[in-house]
């Protein structure tokens, strides 16, 4: 579903990815882990053009969009539901629903849509008319994935969705992953909390200053003795 | 004493109606401001070519006033368009600074190309704008609305009242805030942000472009220099009432209105900018958000 080959991201003359290739396909959760500045966010926000590539194509459901801009690559199902939730904290909670909804026009399907993501999260529902900005942690990152589920997307990224949680809800977030995954949502996930991304994941690729250094079946991983020690922080 | 509060009453009524002219101003520095964080200071151009437009269609032309003002409105949206073009989308990659000093070129540049055009047509400052309102008003009891004052009223207020619905209630409101917010989120939602900008552009043009008719029709004159007085009361009633808010540059409209004829009424004509500009320095001491500004959220 989507091919990325010898990705380069610089900003000015420090590159944050070199070379980096990762493969998505289709009903697959794979998972990018690295410490703190290993190019995760970078590579995602340059997959979804709101950072510029410096080199490498991007293929995605058979197309080339490496050089889309992003509103084009938004539209054709790659949804990014970014680092740091970026709500509108001005609006209400369903507001920021149908923001997630805003290239689509099937009037009723998006009501439809609507309705099951506060099924999903019945939170949402109840504080439907509640200004977001005044919600919790938790409550904005379910916001967040809400809205990107009302994008009907084909892959679904998650940057970072348990970042800045407390430990209950990080528990959450991972149960809200797994959820879409039994549905077979194809899902690209960034995570710090590596040991929870890889249990959660079928694949997944080590980062470690701009390059990818491992990858393979997240189950394998999760108990590479080297991995565990190097970034896991683990024995 | 019983006359002095009739005038008293009378003047805050002629303020709060003419300053409805000062809240358009200000709405269409505010729309820029809330979504690009830039001044646009060729803001005051588009009232300048809206108040000729206005002039060129009332007084020589003759069109009637609902028409002259759409002329206005749309030749306004003309400049808002290179102003999108020249000043912004080429610079947008820059510091914040660098397009905003590119409008303040484009508003020298164009000022003076016009005073030159200008005065090969006329050799007084200032050319006549017609009223078909002069002289209606209504009468109520001892005050007195002025016809023109009320039209004037009118107009900004269904102006307002159609910017809500575009922001509250279409889909391009919905882009813009979430544009105003964070560009980034606008793109991950599949907004394509530039065009929804050069909208915002056209849209805060097209109100300059209406406060340059009323602004010329109720002083029945139109001058060259129109334009730089409407950056300043337009940059005054914005941060008055609290950049990046619409509530705060209506606001600020109207209490420029009111200020400025009230300080010309208790004081001087002289000491009416010093004494705008008194308040609005106490005003930003005790809220430097401006009256209705909040500090983080609600840009637009």
């Amino acid at each position: 579903m989507l091919d990325v080959e010898n990705l380069t991201v610089s900003y000015g003359a420090i590159s944050a990815v070199r070379n980096v290739s990762i493969t998505v396909r289709a009903g697959e959760v794979v998972t990018l882990i690295g410490a703190n500045g290993a190019g995760k966010t970078s590579i995602v926000k340059a997959l979804s053009g709101i950072v510029p590539k410096a080199s490498g194509t991007t293929k995605f459901r058979d197309a080339d969009i490496s050089t889309l801009p992003a509103h084009e690559i938004t539209r054709r199902g790659l949804i990014h539901v970014p680092e740091g939730r970026k709500l509108v904290p001005s609006m209400t909670v369903e507001e920021n629903l149908l923001c997630g909804a805003y290239c689509r026009s099937d009037k009723q399907e998006i009501a439809a849509d609507l309705d099951a993501v506060m099924m999903r999260f019945p939170r949402l529902r109840e504080r439907r008319r509640q200004i977001a900005g005044t919600m919790s942690g938790g409550e904005r990152q379910m916001l967040a994935i809400g809205r990107g589920l009302m994008a009907r997307p084909e892959l679904l990224i998650l940057d970072e969705p348990s970042l800045g949680l407390a430990p209950l809800l990080v528990e959450e977030v991972f149960n809200i992953i797994a959820g879409l995954k039994r549905e077979g949502k194809t899902i690209l996930l960034i995570e710090q909390n590596a040991l929870e991304a890889l249990y959660s994941s079928d694949r997944a690729y080590v980062l470690r200053v701009g390059e990818v250094v491992m990858s393979g079946l997240s189950s394998q991983l999760a108990e590479d003795p080297e991995l565990r020690r190097a970034y896991l922080g683990v024995n | 004493m019983y006359f002095f509060a009739i005038d008293l009453t009378q003047t805050t009524i002629d303020g709060l109606l003419f300053g409805s002219t000062y809240a358009l101003v200000a709405i269409g520095f505010t729309l820029i401001w809330g979504l690009l964080r830039i001044l646009n200071l060729a803001h005051g151009v588009t009232v300048m070519v809206g108040m000729f437009a206005g002039m060129l269609s009332a007084t020589i032309i003759g069109l009637p006033f609902y028409l002259g003002i759409l002329i206005s409105m749309c030749a306004g949206a003309l400049v808002g368009f290179l102003i999108d073009r020249i000043c912004y989308r080429p610079l947008r990659a820059a510091h914040e600074l660098v397009p905003m000093i590119a409008t303040l070129g484009f508003w020298i540049l164009i000022e003076e190309v016009f005073i030159k055009i200008y005065s090969k047509f006329w050799f007084r400052d200032y050319v006549p704008f017609a009223n078909p309102f002069d002289g209606a008003g209504l009468e109520i009891g001892q005050i007195r609305l002025r016809g023109d004052y009320l039209v004037t009223l009118a107009v900004a207020t269904l102006l307002v009242i159609i910017l809500y619905f575009l922001i509250y209630r279409t889909r391009l409101g919905l882009a813009m805030r979430m544009i105003a917010e964070d560009h980034d989120i606008g793109s991950l939602m599949g907004v394509p942000v530039g065009r929804v900008l050069t909208t915002a552009f056209l849209l805060s043009a097209a109100y300059g472009g209406a406060a340059g008719y009323l602004l010329g029709m109720t002083a029945n004159l139109a001058g060259p220099y129109a334009g730089s007085q409407a950056v300043v009361k337009g940059l005054f009633s914005m941060i008055l009432g609290g950049a990046g808010s619409i509530p705060g540059a209506i606001v600020g409209g109207l209490s420029l209105g009111v200020l400025e004829l009230q300080s010309s009424f208790l004081f001087s004509f002289a000491y009416r900018d010093a004494i705008a500009m008194l308040a609005l320095f106490l005003v930003l001491i005790v809220r430097p958000q401006g009256l209705v500004g909040k500090r983080t959220a609600d840009r637009i």
